[in-house]
């Protein structure tokens, strides 16, 4: 019976067909909204997932000023400094690391062939791609001797070798950073873009170096002792981690001379809460892309509704016919609500196929990764077939109290 | 044209006319309602109305009124109507434009309930029915022609045919034969798969007739089943009713308007401003399968 009341169904849909395919779409749009929203709040959140867990796990990094909440650390108040007197100390007093790494960044004017441009450079330790997670490309990093040296080598990540370097092989040519000649002696892996920026955009060189040949005159606080951007701590394992943070907190509050009423003038910030605090932020994203989505959904919904009443009083005589020839009340029912949700089912499978197709291209068109859940697509089916079911038991339940010779007489 | 076809089916009516209740296979699906009323027909009756005695009494009305409120005012559309239809009758119900007769129909249909009195089928109060219950009555037992057809426009004849075996329970291929063999009764046998809106009154007219006709019920009840038919497709009609009955036992009621078709029943009730206001049995009505009756 149920087949029959089905094919039944399809029969009618067919029979108006346009009207049908508006309805459906009310639904598919809907249901497609959801799809592609979901898939690109997902995307960011493994974007973002991805980029800290790239970056390295386990990792705690120390920066100067106090963050002001939030992902990314907001701005930094205080002027205070990290040094490299403090890196020493804290390497020196903390345990349960298993590695560390350290840098001081500062913009640089860097020339080649008479070609000037600003970047990035990046005094860093030895040790920083280890830390990192950072790959080579080409050539090779420079060592803790080249660190003792004050050696001008630099390495180059790929968007400055294409930008400066277009059809030229870039290991040991000369380069000017700040006037200062130095060496190419190699070219990092592509890392491709972050959330903070072009992550291929920068230049490498010895932390020393950099502290004393090229931004010697920002290098120093006003005390003359050596700034740093960051420092970096591997842990042992994640129990570690917050063991290291404390410590590191003590070590630096007695180096800095804090009163105990006052706040920290440095930032510990761990990987781990890094991406809870963007996965929160994400994850809220996500809801509520899903929830204007569902707006539609919904709005389809009450439009189903709005076309199965109007069948509903347009079909009177044939619900009454049908109720004269025999069919129960319940089968009235289960006719239009199978109507109902036939037509917003099939909306939303052709919006699945709709939304899917969004996001492949989002992910082709904006290059950016979108994932398509199956929980995502089942939850968008359910609902939509639980929005006829809802949207479509009024009309149903209308039809099918119709008394049959009012029916057959209505005109 | 009809009666050969009909002829094929005359043993199968007859072996189950002399069956009892408890060995009846009902004919429809007999999902609930049991086809009882035919199983009773006693073979004596069949071809006269002489031994009224034993036959036994199908519909009972007992002081049946509908009114309908218009406002203030008040409509008796029937006032105290009593009559007796017996299994295996063949009845007219005549009378003027107005008098109530679609009203009385749709009574004794189950499609609509009396203001007050009592309506029994087959011995069963109607009022104490359900709605799921009258709902298998109107599938199984009884086949309605409305004098305004009700098909499904836009629908194959065959499909509109088809309708009451949905509700029976009837498999699509055992449902699309059956409802091809109701349509060749009636005629139709070419515009099995003409949309209804496609046909001329008078075929749409035969088409309400063969979905009465396809689930094999015990009671026709026809609102002006030849309204729309010239006087030979008329009599064609006629002359299946009349085979129905005789071979079949099926107890038909409808209305006319034309004496002629009146004089093919074996009994012709008259009404007038709802009231019942002639009875008349027939003993010797005219054979509308002879095919000359009509001829002028
Ligand atoms: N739903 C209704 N509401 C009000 N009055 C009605 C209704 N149905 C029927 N009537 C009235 O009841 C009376 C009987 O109507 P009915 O349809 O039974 O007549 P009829 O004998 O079948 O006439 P005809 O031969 O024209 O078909 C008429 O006066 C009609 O106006
Ligand atoms: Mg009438």
């Amino acid at each position: 019976m149920l087949f029959e009341l089905l094919k039944l169904a399809i029969r009618t849909l067919r029979a108006n067909g346009a009207r049908s395919v508006l309805t459906m779409l009310g639904i598919t749009i809907g249901v497609g909204a959801v799809i592609t929203l979901l898939a690109v709040g997902t995307g960011v959140q493994k974007y973002i997932n991805d980029q800290f867990s790239s970056a390295g796990t386990n990792l705690v990094a120390v920066q100067a000023g106090r963050a002001q909440g939030g992902p990314g650390g907001g701005g930094f108040g205080a002027q205070a400094a990290i040094t490299l007197d403090d890196y020493r100390a804290i390497v020196a007093g903390v345990t349960g690391v298993t590695d560390h790494a350290a840098d001081f960044s500062r913009a640089a004017t860097f020339v080649y062939n008479a070609k000037n441009s600003e970047v990035n450079v990046q005094g860093v330790t030895a040790s920083y791609l280890t830390v990192r997670n950072i790959a080579m490309g080409e050539g090779r990093f420079f060592e803790e001797s080249d660190e003792q040296a004050r050696a001008r080598v630099v390495v180059l990540g790929p968007t400055v070798v294409n930008d400066l370097f277009p059809d030229e092989e870039p290991i040991d040519k000369m380069v000017r950073l700040n006037g200062v000649p130095f060496k190419v002696i190699g070219v990092l892996a592509p890392r491709g873009k972050s959330l903070f920026g072009d992550q291929d955009a920068t230049a490498m060189i010895p932390l020393a170096t950099a502290h004393e040949r090229v931004f010697a005159t920002q290098a120093r606080t006003p005390n003359g002792d050596l700034r740093l951007n960051t420092i970096m701590l591997q842990t042992v394992d994640e129990k570690a981690r917050l063991a290291v943070k404390q410590n590191i907190s003590d070590i630096l509050r007695v180096r800095h001379r804090l009163p105990d009423d006052e706040e920290n003038d440095f930032t510990v910030l761990t990987s781990a809460e890094l991406i809870d605090a963007f996965g929160a932020v994400t994850g809220v994203l996500t809801a509520f892309l899903g929830a204007i989505a569902s707006i539609s959904l919904l709005v389809g919904g009450i439009g189903i509704m709005n076309i199965m009443l109007v069948s509903v009083t347009e079909r009177t005589r044939e619900i009454g016919l049908r109720k004269a020839i025999g069919a129960r009340s319940r089968l009235v029912l289960m006719q239009f609500l199978i109507e109902a949700m036939f037509l917003s089912l099939l909306g939303g499978i052709i919006g699945v196929i709709i939304g899917v197709a969004g996001a492949k291209a989002i992910e082709y068109f904006a290059s950016f990764t979108t994932v398509v859940q199956l929980p995502a697509v089942l939850l968008a089916v359910g609902f939509s077939l639980l929005v006829g079911l809802f949207f479509g038991i009024y009309p149903a339940r209308r039809a099918s109290q119709l008394n049959p010779i009012d029916a057959l007489r209505y005109e | 044209m009809f009666g050969n076809l009909l002829k094929s089916k005359k043993p199968q009516a007859i072996e189950t006319n002399g069956l009892s209740d408890d060995d009846m296979e009902p004919h429809v699906n007999g999902n609930g309602v049991s086809n009882g009323l035919a199983s009773n027909a006693s073979r004596f009756t069949m071809n006269n109305g002489v031994s009224e005695l034993i036959r036994k009494p199908v519909i009972e009305t007992k002081g049946i009124t509908k009114t309908y409120k218009m406002g203030d005012e008040v409509l008796n559309a029937l006032s105290g109507v009593d009559i007796t239809i017996y299994q295996g009758d063949l009845v007219a119900i005549m009378g003027p434009s107005g008098s109530g007769k679609s009203t009385l129909m749709n009574i004794v249909g189950c499609l609509d309930k009396p203001t007050s009195g009592t309506y029994k089928l087959d011995g069963v109060d109607v009022e104490k029915m359900n709605d799921d219950q009258l709902a298998g009555i109107r599938n199984q037992k009884i086949g309605f022609v409305f004098q305004s057809f009700n098909l499904l426009r836009r629908t194959p004849s065959i499909e509109n045919v088809a309708q009451p075996l949905i509700y029976a329970n009837v498999g699509g291929r055992e449902r699309s034969k059956r409802s091809r063999e109701a349509l060749e009764m009636v005629g139709l046998g070419k515009r099995l798969h003409h949309h209804a809106n496609e046909l001329s009154g008078g075929q749409q007219q035969r088409v309400a007739i063969a979905r009465a006709l396809v689930t094999d019920p015990a009671i026709i009840l026809a609102d002006e089943p030849t309204g729309n038919l010239d006087s030979k497709t008329g009599a064609e009609i006629m002359c299946l009713f009349q085979t129905l009955n005789a071979q079949r036992g099926m107890t038909i009621i409808f209305v006319t308007h034309d004496p002629r078709i009146a004089s093919h029943c074996k009994r012709v009730i008259r009404i007038a401003d709802g009231r019942i206001i002639g009875d008349d049995a027939t003993v010797d009505f005219l054979d509308a399968c002879r095919g000359d009756t009509f001829r002028e």
